[in-house]
């Protein structure tokens, strides 16, 4: 069982299989392109469109503006200096 | 986790997401349901006025009517009154809605909409005087797909029509099969073989909205058309008394009109013949897939 089934706040108001296939086609974009503000923008817009909630374009945005921890970022867990 | 992981992981599990759940019936409904009596026409037809007009707030026809900006008051935006008067001829239709509506107008704005339905992928914000979101690219395809499933959602069983979601009357209201024969009509139309177009217009024919008798039994005729191509296949695979399939059509007022073949049979009969015929096409694709044969004779 995947982490968000049967998630009430991941509650989809599209198809499943057009929401999977849409998403499945910028998350390749995403990679063959680089996942730019544009690109992010897009994902957000689907994933507002596609939900009931606002959880899941919070969660996504939350983690596509953290900072990288393999550039020397500092991750959620840790306190800056 | 990293984003794309993450949006790889939800996408993976989209078949397992939880969709809008209906409340209880309430107590007049289910006092209705109790008398027998289901959703009526006129709460049909409002739900679905009232879905059309919440995707057109989310822009879901703005590439088709285009929508107002405060920068671009002088550029015309069209009605959906003027579309649907363009398409069907009926005037001041969405506007005067949906009391009023018949079965035939309920239709037609639904079918007119699914046309004009496309849903946006990106855009930008136009914060002056708080003017909102304005689109700047589309998918039909998804647009469509989504308003399908929404329209369908509200009819559910209320009436026996649907919008189709495959074939050659996609996006057209259909005449409801029961559910067995919808999986295998969906079943059939899901397999591309080089007769498809064939199998979808027989489809079809059968199954639209104001299907006469006449174009029912053409359905049938179209169906025997695509099985009597595949008559090899049938041959090989099913039966050495291939014949024994087109004897029906042959006797009954299916084919060749002749004289002595028997024509006063009843609906549920050229209904069973259709089935029988759709589940025997579906049979041979198998056949034909796994064969890799072209399927004609």
């Amino acid at each position: 069982m995947g982490r968000f089934a049967n998630d009430p706040d991941f509650t989809l108001v599209w198809p499943p299989d057009v929401f999977a296939e849409e998403l499945q086609r910028l998350i390749r974009r995403g990679r063959k392109q680089g996942m730019t503000k544009e690109w992010a923008a897009e994902v957000e817009l689907l994933l507002r469109q596609a939900f009931q909630s606002t959880v899941p374009v919070t969660d996504f945005t939350l983690l596509y503006e953290a900072p990288d921890p393999s550039n020397g970022g500092y991750s959620f867990d840790e306190e800056p200096f | 986790m990293d984003t794309s992981a993450w949006l790889t992981e939800l996408a993976a599990d989209a078949a397992q997401l939880p969709l809008p759940r209906r409340p209880l019936p309430y107590w007049s409904q289910r006092r209705a349901a109790e008398t027998g009596q289901g959703v009526d026409l006129h709460t049909v037809t409002r739900r679905v006025h009232r879905e059309i007009h919440r995707l057109l707030t989310e822009h879901f026809f703005s590439e088709s009517l285009g929508f107002e900006c405060v920068d671009a008051q002088d550029e015309p935006v069209a009605h959906p009154d003027d579309e649907i008067e363009a398409r069907v001829g009926k005037r001041h239709l969405w506007s005067s809605g949906p009391t009023g509506w018949s079965e035939d107008d309920l239709c037609d704005v639904i079918e007119v909409f699914h046309d004009l339905a496309s849903r946006p992928t990106r855009g930008w914000v136009h914060s002056y005087s708080g003017c909102g979101f304005h689109p700047s690219a589309f998918s039909k395809r998804s647009g469509q797909a989504i308003y399908r499933w929404r329209i369908n959602e509200i009819i559910g069983s209320a009436m026996p029509l649907k919008l189709s979601t495959g074939g050659e009357d996609l996006g057209r209201m259909i005449r409801t099969l029961p559910s067995e024969l919808d999986h295998l009509a969906a079943a059939v139309l899901d397999v591309a073989v080089p007769d498809y177009r064939d199998v979808a217009h027989g489809l079809a024919l059968f199954r639209a909205r104001s299907a006469s008798r006449e174009q029912r039994r053409s359905a049938v005729v179209a169906l025997a058309g695509v099985l009597e191509a595949r008559r090899p296949i049938v041959k090989e695979h099913l039966t050495k008394d291939e014949g024994a399939l087109f004897e029906i059509a042959n006797k009954f007022d299916l084919r060749h009109r002749k004289a002595d073949q028997q024509g006063d049979y009843a609906e549920e009969f050229l209904e069973w013949i259709f089935y029988w015929y759709l589940a025997t096409i579906r049979l041979t694709n198998t056949l034909v897939d796994r064969t890799g044969d072209g399927g004609s004779a």
